[in-house]
């Protein structure tokens, strides 16, 4: 958990382990966009990644079993670079050492193209920076995005 | 999460998306694009008023386009946004369901 200093802004959403709690996302990420100045590409590309980390950690981490919790914390630095810290209490997964074959290529026909499983290939194509860090107790993925503009941040 | 249809002409059949395809909106839309593209001779998905979407939403995409073709239909994406379209680029996906943002070229193409 980074270190909370005068240099950084932190804001927090903590969802239950249930699909449906990915609803709580999207309004809270256009409230930390209108607060940051940040571009509706921006926006964009945080909703598809956060969309892809909780669900995994839902789906796969929980294995779907209510009573549980995600966080995710916002960070923005006086330098303009933001993050999202996602943090669960799952089982021991490294998400970035797990891609399957299927996600990472491009389908080359028909047969080969898959309704799902694009989650984590996602989420690097559209970060800037991602990094895992295993937790005494769960696991905590830290996605990253372009700065947003200082000028209008300030 | 809204959805409609309509037919171009005889063959092509147009669905219209409206909204966010993010889990919940693919989930409201899912049965819907399945049930058009069982009966879809060629289809046309309008992406232009889809403000979202996510992993969930382009594998409800890929469901029914996969359906059309495997009958020997075609099928085509019409006008997304420039981050909808990007969605489907890094997917691959649009290597076998081509973009289009002009309606004439779009339907040319599925005739």
């Amino acid at each position: 958990m980074p270190e909370s200093s005068s240099d950084a802004q932190e804001r927090r959403l903590t969802i239950p382990s249930r699909l449906e709690g990915l609803s709580l996302v999207q309004p809270w990420v256009e409230g930390l966009a209108a607060e940051y100045a940040i571009s509706d590409n921006t926006q964009f590309a945080i909703n598809l990644c956060l969309e892809e980390a909780l669900s995994n950690v839902i789906r796969h981490g929980y294995l779907g079993e209510p009573g549980h919790s995600v966080s995710v914390v916002f960070t923005a630095e006086r330098d303009g670079g933001i993050a999202f810290i996602v943090e669960d209490h799952a089982p021991p997964f490294n998400p970035l050492e797990s891609v399957p074959a299927r996600e990472a290529a491009t389908p080359a026909s028909l047969e080969e193209l898959q309704p799902s499983g694009r989650g984590i290939s996602f989420i690097r194509k559209f970060s800037r920076s991602l990094s895992y860090e295993r937790l005494p107790d769960g696991n905590r993925l830290t996605i990253g995005f372009a700065p947003v503009d200082a000028k209008t941040a300030q | 999460m809204e959805f409609s249809s309509d037919m171009l002409g005889e063959d092509i059949t147009r669905v219209v998306l409206n909204g966010r395809m993010d889990i919940a909106g693919a989930g409201a839309v899912e049965m819907k694009l399945n049930l058009a593209a069982g009966t879809a001779k060629n289809l046309l998905i309008d992406l232009e008023k889809v403000t979202f979407l996510g992993s969930m939403g382009l594998g409800t995409l890929v469901m029914p386009s996969r359906a059309v073709r495997s009958r020997g239909g075609k099928v085509v994406f019409f006008n997304p946004s420039e981050m909808v379209e990007a969605v489907l680029k890094s997917s691959g996906i649009d290597t076998l369901f081509p973009v289009y943002r002009d309606l004439d070229a779009a339907i040319a193409a599925l005739k």
